[in-house]
């Protein structure tokens, strides 16, 4: 299983190095921790499959358990109705203790999130904690997506807009909706 | 007397261990022994009986108990629940006193206690014995119950001594006349009429009797144990860490790091203390000290602490 590119240690060493080394000491180390969030991974997994959050759906990308793709569904009565919206979740190896990066694949008029994708949510970053999920993080950004937070903005310009003139923003978003996110 | 004492010894242990041996296993292979040897003897001996018996209980057995007419078929049954009733209630040691200083004399009683100078004493230690052990099984009384039932008796003495009496007086007349025919057969009419009366209160304390001694435990809270009941019951702790799914062991329940009440195990509480030290559930950053006075309170949790802290580092 390959693991994620986040922190080189726990990268699988060159084979060369194994060459003549019998020490199974370090292997055991990397698999062991590797395990432990790739346990807590599949549980997760297992655990979407059985109850869904409302519009959102996420699953590994590929047989890489540390990379998954999700998707969220325009709620309905908000400027992004209708709109189907692709995000990149990457697990770091020390998952849960850090939190999951995500990205948004589908562009999207959002003050939260920027040009490339990134969002400014909170619990992304400061605020994290191991035992929130990524069933509970879907939920997070679908909820950002009914009510955005201007105050902690990832493009200042669209907040600034969203405060100001909300049908003018409303109007942005739902096009930028029907032109990207359909 | 000797002989006849002795007589009545073997006579009473028969009974007791064709009644009883089913029931359970005995440990005084002595005993055994001479029961078996005795069994004989107990044959011919009920076979008197057993006429004589059946005449008692026209006669006389219509004021007794129903219970206790059934025992008197058996004549010997009697004698057990001599020794048992004298070891029950305090009422019966009490009258047995007064019987030994008023009706009778000293030798009136077969119960060890009373007849110390008694000749048949090892046969009867081991009735007792034997007897010991049938109470245990029914669940009614042990030794120390009846230590308690004599000593209360002691005080209260003077008072049931008069009620007793004419209580006493009563089955004389209705089944001291009856039981002294059975008794016949062992010569020993002293005995018999002695056990007539006894059967009057033929009984262990019952909870509401006024005059059972306020010093006894309830067996039957006893017996229940609801304390070890509730100990055992399922609290509210996660079955595994909520952090990594790994099972929560038994330290692991136990540790409750944070005052929020968010349970994890050690490796994933660990794993955080060395980042930023926050508790997942509330977000505020652990006590630092509180994982050390956790190990001082907990003098038995320190080894498996360490132990789980260093194979921590082993992983890393």
């Amino acid at each position: 299983m390959m693991t994620p590119g986040g922190s080189g240690r726990f990268k699988p060493l060159p084979t060369a190095m194994y060459a003549g080394y019998s020490g199974t000491a370090s292997s055991w180390v990397a698999k062991t921790s590797v395990s432990a969030s790739g346990k807590r991974i599949q549980r997760e997994m297992a655990e979407l499959n059985v109850d869904p959050p409302l519009d959102c759906s996420a699953g590994p990308k590929g047989d890489n358990l540390y990379h998954w793709i999700a998707t969220i569904i325009g709620p309905l009565g908000t400027a992004y109705e209708g709109g189907i919206f692709f995000l990149d979740i990457v697990f770091p190896s020390d998952y849960p203790f850090k939190p999951p990066k995500l990205l948004f694949k589908t562009r999207i008029y959002h003050c939260n999130v920027d040009t490339a994708g990134n969002l400014s949510v909170d619990i992304l970053r400061d605020s994290w904690s191991p035992a929130l999920t990524i069933t509970k993080v879907l939920q997070a950004i679908r909820s950002i997506f009914l009510k955005p937070e201007p105050y902690n903005p990832a493009l200042p310009m669209i907040a600034r807009l969203y405060l100001s003139d909300r049908e003018k923003h409303d109007e942005v978003a739902k096009e930028w909706t029907l032109r990207f996110a359909k | 007397m000797i002989s006849d004492s002795i007589t009545n010894a073997s006579a009473t242990a028969a009974p007791t261990s064709r009644d009883y041996g089913t029931k359970k296993k005995r440990n005084h292979k002595s005993a055994k022994m001479k029961q078996n040897k005795l069994g004989l003897r107990r044959e011919q001996w009920l076979s008197q009986v057993t006429n004589k018996a059946c005449k008692e209980e026209k006669s006389g057995n219509s004021s007794e108990k129903p219970d206790l007419r059934v025992e008197n078929l058996d004549g010997v049954r009697r004698e057990d629940h001599h020794h048992e009733s004298f070891m029950q209630s305090p009422s019966n040691s009490s009258m047995g006193g007064t019987d030994l200083s008023t009706n009778f004399s000293g030798k009136s009683s077969r119960s060890s206690s009373s007849s110390s100078g008694f000749c048949s004493g090892n046969v009867t230690e081991e009735e007792n014995l034997d007897d010991d052990d049938d109470d245990d099984d029914d669940g009614c009384v042990d030794d120390w119950e009846a230590v308690a039932d004599a000593l209360a008796a002691e005080e209260e003495e003077e008072k049931e001594n008069r009620r007793l009496r004419e209580s006493v007086k009563e089955d004389e007349s209705v089944g001291g006349s009856s039981a002294s025919n059975v008794c016949d057969s062992i010569s020993s009419d002293v005995v018999c009429v002695n056990d007539a009366k006894q059967k009057s209160s033929n009984r262990a304390w019952r909870p509401d009797d006024d005059l059972r001694p306020q010093g006894l435990p309830n067996l039957g809270k006893q017996l229940s144990f609801p304390e070890l009941d509730k100990r055992f019951s399922s609290v509210a702790i996660p079955s595994s860490c909520p952090i990594c799914y790994e099972d929560l062991d038994l330290t692991d329940s136990s540790f409750l790091p944070c005052p929020c009440g968010f349970r994890l195990c050690l490796f994933c509480h660990k794993t955080i203390c060395d980042g930023d030290g926050r508790c997942p559930g509330c977000r505020k950053p652990y006590e630092r000290d509180s994982m050390k006075a956790e190990t001082s309170s907990q003098g038995g949790g320190l080894t498996i602490r360490l132990a789980r802290s260093s194979s921590m580092f082993c992983r890393f």
